[in-house]
């Protein structure tokens, strides 16, 4: 039986051992001389064990920050949707008032072209058919 | 890489990160903390992971690499510290005075290795890796890093055996 322990702590030295085989060697220190006790003895001393929950508490920590990630996306995209419903309804109504606008000149300019033709049949009496024919090229203009 | 994928590779591997942490942070809270800060940016790195030819490895690397910088961010703490630290040691070990006094020495015989053969020795024989884990980690190959372990063991028995027979002469010639 020492021997294989013998054989087993030549292998540690030689660094060919499993991690199974240096467990081994760690649970039977009684078998080994004072010096490689006291060297397996402090290496058990250093090994941490993990707390039993932590793969739980990691994996929450994960959905958690999934969560907030969909959360802020969601949030995100509906902003953009927003902005991109102003913009659109901004230049539906900047259209809308330029067409307005247009319309506006063009009574204007038809209120104006009667008015002069009203004012030029009272003083100089000139024939109807021609400020007629002005009227409907000015109006076909504009 | 997929979550089902991600669950049953690279989530476990936590709980063997953890040692590491624990004893480059020396702190149960801090490296937990690290371990979970590790996991998350593994999970954000999923993509890149799931292309990497070690995947395990990778995570590994990325695990050490974290709890080094944890470590140089730490440094001007613990010099701070020191002196607390000790008291609370020798508090701890009033009952264990010969297994403090070992883990004392070890650490001292620990000091005057090179730095690839200290490491290798801490990440085997204290957090227990597999030799082709500590070869990815510290960017060495396989039969490098066995050599690297045989030296390193033979030195500390080396050292040890030197100190304690020291230690035997010394008791003997008082009595």
């Amino acid at each position: 039986m020492k021997t294989n322990y013998q054989e087993l702590l030549n292998k540690y030295y030689n660094a060919s051992t499993s991690l199974e085989e240096e467990q081994l060697l760690m649970d039977d220190t009684d078998q080994l001389d004072a010096i490689d006790q006291q060297w397996l003895n402090v290496c058990q001393q250093h090994q941490n064990v993990a707390p039993k929950k932590l793969q739980e508490d990691i994996w929450d920590k994960i959905e958690q920050q999934e969560n907030t990630k969909r959360k802020f996306t969601i949030k995100h995209w509906m902003s953009v949707a927003a902005a991109v419903l102003i913009v659109v309804s901004v230049a539906i109504m900047h259209i809308a008032k330029q067409r307005q606008l247009d319309r506006i000149q063009k009574m204007a300019l038809l209120e104006e072209a009667l008015f002069t033709l009203s004012s030029d049949m009272q003083t100089r009496k000139a024939p109807v058919v021609l400020y007629e024919d002005e009227l409907i090229t000015c109006y076909d203009k504009k | 890489m997929r979550t089902a994928q991600f669950k049953i590779l690279i989530l476990p591997l936590s709980e063997r990160i953890y040692p590491m942490a624990k004893r480059l942070l020396n702190s149960d809270s801090e490296a937990e903390d690290a371990v979970q800060e590790i996991m998350l940016r593994l999970w954000n790195k999923r993509k890149e992971l799931g292309k990497h030819n070690n995947p395990v490895g990778y995570a590994l690397l990325t695990a050490r690499n974290f709890c080094l910088d944890m470590l140089k961010k730490k440094k001007p703490e613990l010099t701070i510290d020191k002196h607390q630290l000790q008291v609370a040691n020798h508090r701890a070990v009033e009952g264990d005075y010969e297994s403090r006094e070992a883990v004392l020495i070890v650490q001292e015989i620990l000091n005057t290795l090179p730095t690839q053969q200290k490491s290798v020795i801490q990440l085997r024989d204290f957090d227990g890796f597999e030799m082709e884990e500590i070869a990815v980690m510290l960017q060495i190959e396989v039969p490098h890093a066995r050599v690297l372990l045989s030296r390193a063991r033979k030195k500390v028995r080396q050292q040890m055996t030197k100190i304690y027979s020291y230690e035997n002469q010394l008791s003997r010639a008082a009595e």
